[in-house]
């Protein structure tokens, strides 16, 4: 596990979901979600997130599927934002504290404060099947675990709530354990906590842990997160160690140099799953140890500065190469926009709300940020053409991405998932769009779009990017 | 690269437990003997169940409680190896010390961590001669016996539904609503056998399925019962339309 001589750091951590045999023999979604990332701090320090999410998967949680992506999602989203706001903790035990209390009562009051807002916003823009078009939102049909696990060069952390199991492995074989794993009294069976539950924030406390890497405590380890799939499908939990130490080793043979999903885990993972608990399967997995690379050379590019200081420059552009510039404005697109629809869902006002309103005051957007792809028309037609037909969807719609229209002059969106083309359609639809870049709508979404443009505070925008398809006819 | 480690990957077991009413009331009617048949013929089913559900080991156990309570079958047994000896009818109804016997076996250990929630069948045509409401409470601060899939069949008319139901747990709130979540009434032994059926087959594979749900949510039910069947009289069936 421990590489050659280097810097410590983590590996860009990896992550993977797989279709339990159960699941696939029945036809039915798989319920897990897992995902993983790199940035870096305001001081440019290294950052790994990853997180994995088990949909409960009976017919009574019919949407847990929706629900454990978004989980991840936001999760990610989430973290990332704030992480990327502040100069890295170094490890004193003050600091860890503080991030013990980030984690324990902060964050998980805003990610199910988030979550909610966004399976709402899902339910309401959902065309239901006939065996539940009858049936009123309930939390409970998206219900899903979290675990989140933050990986930075002092200290690393974890937190969530539901049955996920969390291995550190050390350099000796002994010394590895499970170090957290849902423990109430009289948790048997297939009973969990859940982010659909009453207080769930609640919950995360119990599961949240934060360790220093500093001194002493800088030993080289590796940490395998997974949904209870894994950890049932083995015998005993010294099975469970080895089995987790085998996915370390085979996920991530080498240094990597991309974070993200990994499909060298598959056959393994299919393997558990059919050969023991049939369950979707999960997993997350870094490793700690000296690495011959800079740590940040092969990470996702830095999110921006998020200074408070709107008045201040904006930092200076690196200059990587043309190939890597590319990836690399991919990568940061795509973090903008997450933090961005993050913030929508939530209706948060943070740092990044003051970030992203510097940014678009100091830098002119690009003539590629301006431009849609043509997957992205198709989904906006598809949001346009569900709301003009329904036009009592607009306003909950365009309600639950109030921060958004607040958000105006961000670039672009690129969806969140394959369905999110609402945050498209409002992003076409800023005032000042040039012409041909903002969709033509029926009267009522232009007027509703219109209008929450128009009441946001401190602005003053023109209408011209509304245009009103008259409304003669709309075929869609 | 390494290869896939020497470790135990295990399906997991799914322990179904009859707790079979032998007093002497069972003898009328053909009861006992149309019990005994019902359990038989759902066997091949149930096999077939957990052959299409490998990543459940269904493992059968069955208590038979008339004057005390013992086990009928004591040895988890797989479903497949399994061969159902009659049970015999005879003395009072001492379903509380057969509650009190599951109680012992649904603690960890021996209960397994990685079990999947076992399924209870109660069937009885009286009422419980012994303390049935220590040991149902008993029963209950096992946390095995709250998650577990607790069904009741009712025999004939002298059964004691609020008993019965007491074991299950709280009923559905639609009383006009058919439901496992309430005793099932067998009148005839087609009914019985019906009900027999249902749950080594159609609740055994709802239970095998692995499938989180929600800590507190007991009171819908721990897992989603599938639909109960049809209980028509069937005039071809050979046990013969009795009404007990």
């Amino acid at each position: 596990m421990t590489a050659p001589g280097g810097s410590w750091s983590w590996s860009l951590p990896q992550h993977r979901s797989r279709c339990g045999a159960s699941h696939h023999r029945r036809g039915l979604h798989c319920q897990d979600a897992s995902l993983s990332a790199s940035l870096q701090s305001a001081d440019g320090q290294a950052i790994g997130l990853m997180a994995v999410a088990d949909g409960h998967g009976s017919s009574r949680y019919w949407l847990s599927d929706v629900g454990s992506r978004l989980a991840c999602e936001l999760a990610i989203a989430l973290a990332a934002q704030e992480l990327v706001a502040q100069p890295l903790l170094d490890g004193t035990l003050q600091q860890l504290e503080a991030v013990r209390h980030w984690l324990a009562e902060e964050w998980p009051q805003r990610l199910v404060s988030a979550w909610q807002s966004a399976i709402q916003a899902d339910w309401q823009g959902r065309t239901l099947p006939p065996e539940h078009c009858s049936d009123a939102f309930s939390s409970q049909t998206y219900g899903s675990t979290l675990g989140l696990v933050v990986l930075t060069p002092q200290w690393w952390a974890h937190t969530g709530l539901g049955d996920w199991d969390l291995v550190l492995l050390g350099d000796a074989q002994q010394s590895d354990r499970i170090i957290s794993q849902e423990n109430l009294p009289g948790l048997q069976a297939e009973a969990t906590e859940s982010l659909c539950q009453r207080n769930a924030s609640r919950s995360f406390a119990a599961r949240t842990g934060v360790y220093p890497l500093t001194g002493d405590q800088r030993q080289a380890c590796g940490v395998v997160l997974s949904t209870d799939g894994i950890r049932k499908s083995c015998a005993s939990d010294a099975d469970h160690l080895a089995l987790c130490r085998y996915l370390l080793e085979e996920g991530q043979p080498q240094q990597l140099n991309t974070a993200g999903e990994s499909t060298r885990l598959d056959p393994s993972l299919d393997r558990i799953s059919r050969e023991g608990s049939g369950d979707d399967v999960s997993v997350a997995i870094a490793w700690f140890g000296e690495l011959d690379r800079e740590p940040s050379a092969a990470r996702t590019p830095p999110l921006p500065d998020l200074s408070l200081d709107q008045a201040g420059p904006p930092p200076p552009e690196p200059r990587p190469s043309a190939a890597l510039q590319s990836i690399r404005q991919l990568d940061w697109r795509r973090w903008l926009l997450v933090a961005w629809l993050l913030a929508a869902a939530t209706g948060l006002g943070s740092a990044g709300v003051f970030w992203w309103r510097q940014q678009s005051a100091t830098r002119p957007r690009s003539r590629e940020s301006l431009s849609w792809r043509a997957e992205q028309r198709a989904g906006m037609h598809q949001a346009i053409a569900r709301l003009c037909k329904q036009p009592a969807l607009i306003e909950p719609s365009l309600k639950a991405r109030v921060l958004q229209f607040r958000l105006g002059s961000n670039p672009p969106a690129e969806p969140l998932s394959r369905n999110d083309w609402l945050g498209v359609l409002i992003a076409s639809s800023r005032p000042g769009q040039p012409a041909g870049q903002s969709e033509p709508v029926c009267p009522e979404l232009a007027a509703a779009l219109q209008r929450y443009w128009l009441d946001q505070p401190n602005k003053k925008p023109s209408t011209q990017g509304i245009p009103n398809r008259n409304a003669r006819s709309m075929e869609f | 690269m390494p290869g896939f480690p020497n470790v135990r990957l295990a399906n997991r077991p799914l322990h179904f437990i009859y707790l079979c009413d032998c007093s002497g009331s069972m003898a009328a009617q053909g009861k006992m003997q149309a019990l005994n048949q019902a359990i038989r013929q759902s066997l091949p089913g149930m096999a077939r169940v957990a052959r299409d559900n490998p990543e459940a080991r269904v493992l059968v156990r069955a208590v038979a409680f008339a004057d005390q309570a013992s086990w009928h079958i004591a040895a988890p047994t797989p479903v497949e190896q399994l061969q159902w000896r009659d049970l015999q009818a005879s003395g009072c109804t001492a379903m509380g010390a057969a509650l009190e016997l599951v109680a012992d076996q649904l603690q960890t250990p021996p209960m397994e961590e990685r079990a999947l929630p076992p399924v209870l069948v109660l069937i009885s045509d009286g009422q419980p001669t012994d303390d049935y409401d220590a040991s149902l409470e008993q029963l209950m601060q096992q946390p095995w016996a709250q998650k577990a899939v607790r069904l009741a069949i009712a025999l004939g008319h002298d059964a004691d539904l609020d008993v019965l139901q007491q074991f299950i747990g709280p009923a559905p709130a639609n009383q006009r609503e058919r439901s496992g979540r309430r005793p099932l009434q067998a009148s005839n032994a087609t009914a019985l056998a019906q009900y027999i059926q249902w749950a080594s087959t159609a609740v055994v594979g709802a239970a095998s399925m692995p499938a989180s749900r929600l800590e507190g949510a007991e009171a819908s039910g721990n897992i989603p019962l599938p639909d109960l069947p049809p209980t028509e009289l069937d005039p071809m069936d050979d046990v013969g339309p009795m009404v007990w």
